[in-house]
């Protein structure tokens, strides 16, 4: 089944459709920075945006910073709360579970389909992102002195072989924090037949994180909020790296998954389909 | 096949189906019949496993249902209410997938798919999305889907929706070739005729109730009266008297069990048989009479 999932995964226009529109807003930024020339103060637009027209190979991370609060939630929304409504909706649901299709078999298989589906789409970003930058702004050489050289947060150099690994592990962490994020969707999912209602539902419970986020009465809770620890993979780009926020937000999301996937389980495998 | 005690399924307040006992033979060609609303979808959708039932037990192919449900499933293909399938892709990549999402090899999968569509008359089908098909063309995939891996029971729901008379005579030949073949058919439906031109053996639901099952044979067995029609009506009145029910003009209703020998007795006192037919009740009149209306009427109280 995790097979047949990964096929209309790839079979889809509207999941293609979505990548297209998350590489595109980085380039938009790209081109608009290329022809101003001149760095956005710190602080403003996303991080590292100041420090990427010096050099391009660091555009991916901020390619990154730049769809992760809105436009990678909505699309990792709009996928996972489609998982089973979608199907309901179509009426292929009860084809699949006839088949038959295990119910737990499926959701299993909705769960690594969203998982590939959050890494196609970083990876995408990142790659395109890495030759706009590069195209764009170059590599930098002249500032540092070594071809593909940056300067981290913390204004040591990383080689180009560090910097390659510190981009994995920001990939990583952010699947990690999409997938905690896409399981709450994927769980709405269940609870309905319209894939619309679950994709809003989960962009609701985003925006109220977020808000909470900002509230210094929110404090007590601020740790256990799933966006959180979202921004904690910029702490790759320190030197030293700080593990400290990125082993929390791990934690948070591995907690988020574990919760919102059984819950998934327990309403979905007890559940009359009348779809 | 398909045997239930005392199924139940109440969903909140609304009893769906109350206390029912199914019992489908091997071989049958069982119609399964109701009005709109009186829990024929929900009963089928339980023998499936999709509808977890509140009372009762199924036993579907000898295993009990839903707990071993996924041990027959791969024996049962199903159509329940409309057919359905992805719309943006071609028909046969829907039963590739469909084939994939069931247990079974990857070898054959190309050659059950295309045997799938040859049954349902859609071999020739090309690349378009379901989204583009007509109703019919979707009606006939989700059969060619319930066939794949030629099921030992085919649990329909309203297969001929959608399809013209030519479609719903192809279908029907199909599923008593099928039959023919050793499949067991169990059809719900609302259209009578196509009940009583396919099945063999009838249960019907009315409100949630099994008010009669079966055989159809049983149904339409002669009432006992023969219908005559001659131009010497008057006469043969006078000479049947006690036996006549009803007259219409030249058209007479006799209590008679053998219409042979009636005919002998018009014939011997000089009277013209014009026509001469042993009276049948029709599966309407029979459905009509054990069921009241669907739900889908709404009387002001």
């Amino acid at each position: 089944m995790i097979a047949v999932e990964l096929r209309k995964l790839v079979l889809r226009p509207r999941v293609w459709l979505s990548i297209l529109l998350l590489c595109a807003l980085p380039l938009v930024v790209a081109v608009v920075l290329a022809a101003a020339d001149f760095p956005p103060p710190p602080g403003q637009g996303g991080a590292f945006l100041s420090a990427v027209l010096r050099n391009g190979s660091l555009y991916p991370a901020a390619a990154l910073a730049l769809v992760l609060p809105v436009f990678l939630p909505l699309a990792v929304a709009v996928l996972a709360g489609d998982g089973i409504a979608g199907e309901a909706a179509t009426g292929t649901l009860r084809y699949l579970l006839v088949r038959p299709v295990g119910r737990t078999r499926l959701l299993i298989a909705k769960l690594v389909a969203l998982c590939a589906f959050i890494l196609l789409a970083v990876l995408l970003v990142v790659i395109t992102s890495l030759v706009i930058g590069i195209l764009l702004f170059g590599t930098g050489a002249e500032a540092v002195g070594q071809a593909g050289a940056v300067t981290s947060l913390s204004g040591v150099t990383l080689t180009p072989f560090e910097l390659t690994l510190r981009l994995l592990g920001s990939i990583a962490y952010i699947v990690a924090s999409m997938l905690g994020f896409g399981v709450i969707a994927l769980f709405l999912s269940t609870l309905t037949d319209s894939g619309l209602g679950a994709a809003l539902a989960a962009l609701a419970v985003l925006i109220t994180s977020s808000v909470l986020e900002t509230l210094d009465a929110a404090g007590p809770i601020k740790p256990y909020l799933p966006t959180n620890f979202w921004l904690a993979w910029i702490d790759f780009f320190r030197d030293p790296i700080f593990w400290h926020s990125i082993e929390k937000g791990l934690l948070l999301q591995a907690g988020y998954v574990i919760v919102f996937f059984g819950a998934a389980w327990a309403n979905f495998s007890t559940k009359d389909v009348t779809s | 096949m398909i045997v239930t005690r005392a199924l139940t399924k109440r969903f909140g307040h609304t009893l769906a189906v109350d206390a029912v006992d199914l019992h489908v033979r091997e071989g049958d060609r069982y119609g399964f019949l109701g009005p709109n609303g009186s829990g024929k979808t929900t009963l089928v959708r339980m023998l499936l496993g999709l509808v977890y039932p509140t009372g009762g037990s199924i036993e579907l192919l000898g295993r009990p249902v839903p707990r071993r449900v996924a041990d027959v499933l791969p024996s049962v293909g199903s159509l329940v209410e409309a057919p359905a399938a992805y719309p943006h892709l071609s028909g046969r990549r829907n039963l590739t997938l469909m084939d994939a999402a069931g247990a079974g090899g990857r070898r054959d999968r190309g050659r059950r798919v295309e045997d799938a569509l040859e049954l349902v008359g859609l071999s020739g089908v090309d690349n378009r999305p379901v989204k583009a098909y007509s109703l019919g063309m979707r009606q006939r995939l989700g059969l060619a889907a319930a066939l794949l891996r030629r099921p030992r029971l085919l649990v329909l729901d309203e297969p001929t929706n959608a399809l013209d008379p030519q479609g719903i005579r192809e279908v029907r030949e199909l599923l008593i070739r099928l039959n023919e073949a050793g499949t067991t058919v169990f059809l719900s439906s609302h259209l009578l005729g196509e009940v009583e031109q396919l099945c063999t053996r009838v249960g019907v639901v009315d409100h949630g109730r099994l008010v009669l099952e079966e055989t159809l044979d049983g149904l339409r067995r002669p009432t006992g009266r023969v219908l005559v029609s001659t131009p010497d009506a008057a006469a043969a009145v006078s000479l049947l008297d006690g036996q006549l029910e009803s007259r219409d003009g030249s058209l007479l209703v006799v209590r008679h069990t053998d219409p042979a020998s009636l005919n002998t007795l018009l014939v011997e006192a000089g009277l013209r048989v014009s026509e001469m037919v042993v009276e049948r009740r029709t599966l309407e009149q029979v459905v009509l009479e054990v069921t009241g209306s669907g739900s889908d009427r709404v009387d002001a109280p």
